[in-house]
């Protein structure tokens, strides 16, 4: 519990760190604060699919339908995550090279882990039966956990790549990763996976009441 | 005032009500938990 | 059908000639695919064809083309066995990794089908000439192996959720969008005025992909054709 006030106090921190620190890199300018928001957002993306088809694995291998119910929260989040990283990587994108999209590694690779969340959730919807439906999505999220993620360790090289990093790699623009910039960068992170923790822990318990609801409404009444 | 300081501000304000909505939601899941 | 002498490759293939008795006598999924692809091709090339097109366009144009013929006729193979109630004896009669693996060959048949034909037509309606034969026909053989590997084990996922082709699509296409960006890209390479490169990465990735999402799906494949 205490962990959630730290988790509300240290975004606080990180937010007026990111404003007030001079800019990461100097030719874009302020606009590469994003930085701070947009990488640990996707990160957090990232851990939740992790855990997702963690949990998916765990469900066929035991069958216990909490580790489902967890896959689904836990995808829930991850969602939200992604989406959030996806749209602020277009409005960076647009702001610095003028286009919202590019398909290089990194961008893509972001965008299926989204299709693949959303997929799955497409799925769930259709199949009724919740063993059914419990092992058929572990076995798509882990599939999609396969597939979706390739791209990102294709080296960048390989492609024109405009992704800050990769730009760095070529020799573009000075990232400058200085103490305070790096020591802000890492407190984000960390404080953007506690937060995932926190929304998930509130998705499986939202989870857990409403399969609770819907048992007493079919024993019950 | 900058308008970086002004996306600051915005910035803060709106992560102050989403951790209250998020306090707010705590207890709720909390009553529903109890009974 | 299979005694106890019989190899694994032997039964594989006795699923494969199954499959491709049953798709013999009623065409199907051949009929399916085969028309998207010939209707699409037919639109593309009188509203495109005349000039010519930029490298980049005829490879978009090429995979669209390949990639959606594909999904309409690649789900048939395990969809067809739960229409027909013939999923039980199919348990019964042969084990996972042979259902999996013969039911793949039969997709990639499908897809190597459609390809010796689409190929020379898409060249011919779109007055198109391919400048690396040998790079061409690599990226389409690794790129039909991965795409099919992927899509054998979504077609039993939505086989075994009893639901209708539409969720197949929305199913295949996150998983087949990591494939489907370096493949288009590669493709442009080889018509003339694409862009330049040996391709060699490429083709490493495209193999990579088919591997890995091979394998998942015979891992995988267990847990959906079994409760």
């Amino acid at each position: 519990m205490w962990w959630k006030y730290l988790t509300g106090a240290a975004m606080a921190g990180v937010i007026v760190a990111a404003f007030m620190l001079p800019a990461p890199q100097i030719q874009i300018g302020d606009a590469s604060r994003i930085f701070f928001f947009h990488v640990p957002a996707a990160l957090a993306g990232f851990v939740a699919f992790v855990v997702a088809a963690v949990y998916g694995a765990v469900y066929l291998k035991t069958r216990n339908l909490v580790a489902d119910r967890r896959a689904a929260a836990s995808a829930e989040v991850g969602l939200t995550f992604s989406t959030i990283a996806l749209i602020s990587g277009a409005i960076f994108a647009n702001v610095t090279w003028g286009v919202f999209w590019n398909w290089d590694p990194r961008e893509t690779t972001l965008l299926a882990v989204l299709l693949v969340y959303a997929a799955y959730f497409a799925l769930r919807q259709a199949v009724g039966h919740p063993s059914t439906r419990a092992r058929l999505s572990a076995v798509y999220i882990l599939l999609g956990g396969v597939a979706a993620p390739f791209l990102f360790f294709v080296l960048p090289r390989m492609y024109v790549s405009l992704h800050p990093r990769d730009t760095l790699v070529s020799g573009g623009g000075e990232f400058a990763m200085t103490l305070p910039v790096g020591l802000t960068f890492g407190a984000a992170m960390v404080t953007y996976v506690l937060l995932y923790l926190w929304l998930f822990q509130l998705a499986d318990r939202a989870g857990r009441i409403k399969e609770e609801l819907d048992y007493q409404r079919e024993h019950v009444l | 005032m900058s308008s970086n300081y002004m996306v600051m501000i915005v910035t803060l304000i709106s992560w102050a009500g989403l951790f209250l909505y998020l306090l707010k939601v705590e207890r709720q899941l909390k009553k529903r938990e109890r009974q | 059908m299979p005694n106890g002498r019989s190899s694994w490759a032997g039964r594989i293939l006795a699923l494969l000639a199954k499959d491709l008795r049953a798709e013999y006598r009623t065409r199907y999924a051949v009929s399916a695919v085969f028309l998207f692809a010939l209707t699409t091709l037919a639109a593309v090339s009188f509203s495109l064809g005349a000039g010519g097109l930029p490298a980049h366009y005829l490879s978009v144009l090429f995979w669209v083309i390949l990639f959606f013929s594909a999904l309409s006729g690649l789900a048939q193979s395990f969809v067809k066995e739960a229409e027909t109630k013939t999923a039980v004896t199919l348990k019964l009669a042969a084990s996972d990794d042979v259902v999996f693996f013969g039911k793949w060959t039969f997709n990639l048949a499908l897809m190597l089908g459609l390809e010796i034909v689409l190929i020379p037509l898409f060249l011919i309606f779109l007055n198109a000439q391919l400048a690396r034969w040998s790079l061409f026909l690599s990226v389409v053989v690794l790129g039909s192996l991965g795409m099919v590997s992927a899509t054998t084990l979504i077609a039993a996922v939505i086989a075994a959720a009893g639901v209708r082709g539409a969720l197949f699509s929305v199913l295949s296409l996150p998983v087949l969008l990591p494939l489907l960006v370096p493949l288009v890209r590669v493709t442009e390479i080889c018509f003339p005025g694409g862009a330049q490169g040996s391709g060699i990465p490429e083709l490493r990735l495209l193999a990579g992909y088919a591997v890995v999402v091979m394998a998942g799906g015979w891992l995988l494949f267990p847990y959906v054709w079994r409760e």
